[in-house]
């Protein structure tokens, strides 16, 4: 969508018209679905919360601020949305201290019971963002699936650029972790990405 | 240079280049240090493990689920809408009818106190008549404001308006009966 549509449609959709809020649906539903599962980790959630996203866009889309944008704006609610379902969840949380004391040290003793966990690579990112609390699994979505900066992360997450960079670097350490784990206990296709991918493909999920 | 600002800077060359002073003493670190040398290969293989993982698809029914739910939210929200108008409406009612049957009775109980005279009973009788007409035209407002109105604070300032006219009318009548010597 060109930019001068959107600003169209939005325009259009803040007066009511329902078939232009659905053209950015349209526009936007593959990266905020993207988002939601990455950060749920279950796409069955993952649809719902995208949904609720687009819903709550909706309403409050009178009091979107033009000058900005519409892009960081979905994707801005969509964080806030998803964050809120992770903290809602049940059992609490484990801070991401006692996560970094618990990570297994990177040695050459691999912990026997874990070198079998992760067996494609799909289930191996889910694998190290379910480790991350909520605060740093969004850093690290909005930071490798959507490329934003540091100042983006942290206007998005009504952060500091310097708490947006400390969350990057010590949730870079957890899943680092998991990748050498990964790579004991699978030798044999160290990094054959090509073939890691296509097996995770053709999982039925 | 020591290991955790290696640590950081290790992170940050992820996100952007670094300048050449600190890509400098981070080389001449990594030289020696085989433990940040390590983290370092490990958050690259990260990197790029992530930057490969495809987007799915959501459910080619996602724009038209979207638009339902926003259907039903706004059904229900002008229900909500209704109701509220709706109780506001009969709270003026009723407030209007307590009104009403005082004003009456203080009318009666004058009457009773005074010699009745053809011309009072029939003076007190078109002054109800009146009250009873605004009280009638009130209750036929306030549906016609459900009906119609759209914009809420207008059908608010009807109900209003329609509750201050009721008082002034059994003021109206409360007042001249206290004055005139019946």
């Amino acid at each position: 969508m060109a930019p001068e549509q959107e600003v169209f449609w939005v325009q259009q959709a803040q007066k009511g018209d329902q078939h232009a809020f659905a053209r950015l649906v349209d526009a936007y539903q593959t990266p905020i679905y993207n988002l939601a599962y990455r950060m749920l980790g279950n796409p069955t959630e993952a649809e719902d919360a995208a949904q609720e996203t687009f819903l709550r866009a909706y309403t409050r889309l009178e009091t979107y601020d033009p000058s900005r944008k519409f892009s960081s704006w979905i994707l801005s609610i969509a964080s806030h949305h998803c964050v809120d379902r992770l903290r809602r969840r049940r059992g609490a949380w484990v801070s991401m201290e006692e996560v970094m004391a618990s990570r297994w040290l990177p040695d050459d003793h691999p912990k026997p019971e874990e070198q079998l966990v992760q067996r494609d690579q799909r289930s191996l990112i889910r694998g190290m963002l379910e480790q991350l609390p909520p605060q740093y699994r969004i850093v690290i979505v909005l930071r490798y699936w959507y490329d934003l900066s540091y100042e983006e992360i942290a206007e998005m997450t009504e952060s500091t650029v310097s708490a947006i960079k400390s969350r990057l670097h010590r949730a870079r350490l957890v899943m680092a972790t998991q990748i050498e784990q990964y790579q004991a206990a699978v030798p044999d296709e160290p990094n054959d990405a090509k073939g890691v991918s296509e097996h995770a493909m053709s999982r039925s999920f | 240079m020591q290991c955790p600002e290696a640590s950081d800077l290790i992170s940050l060359s992820l996100d952007m280049p670094l300048d050449s002073s600190a890509e400098r003493r981070l080389q001449e670190h990594l030289a020696g240090c085989h433990t940040c040398t390590r983290e370092r290969s490990a958050v690259q293989k990260l990197s790029s493990l992530l930057a490969a993982e495809p987007a799915l698809s959501p459910s080619p029914l996602f724009t038209r689920n979207v638009l339902e739910r926003i259907q039903q939210r706004e059904a229900w929200r002008a229900l909500l809408r209704r109701s509220a108008l709706l109780i506001t409406g009969l709270f003026v009612l009723a407030t209007a009818g307590t009104l009403l049957v005082a004003g009456i009775s203080s009318v009666a109980w004058q009457l009773l106190g005074s010699p009745s005279s053809a011309s009072t009973i029939a003076d007190v009788l078109l002054r109800v008549v009146g009250i009873l007409l605004t009280v009638v035209r009130a209750a036929a407002l306030i549906p016609r404001t459900l009906l119609t109105g759209t914009n809420p604070a207008l059908a608010i300032a009807y109900v209003a308006a329609t509750a201050a006219l009721v008082l002034w009318w059994v003021k109206l009548i409360a007042r001249p009966a206290q004055k005139k010597t019946w």
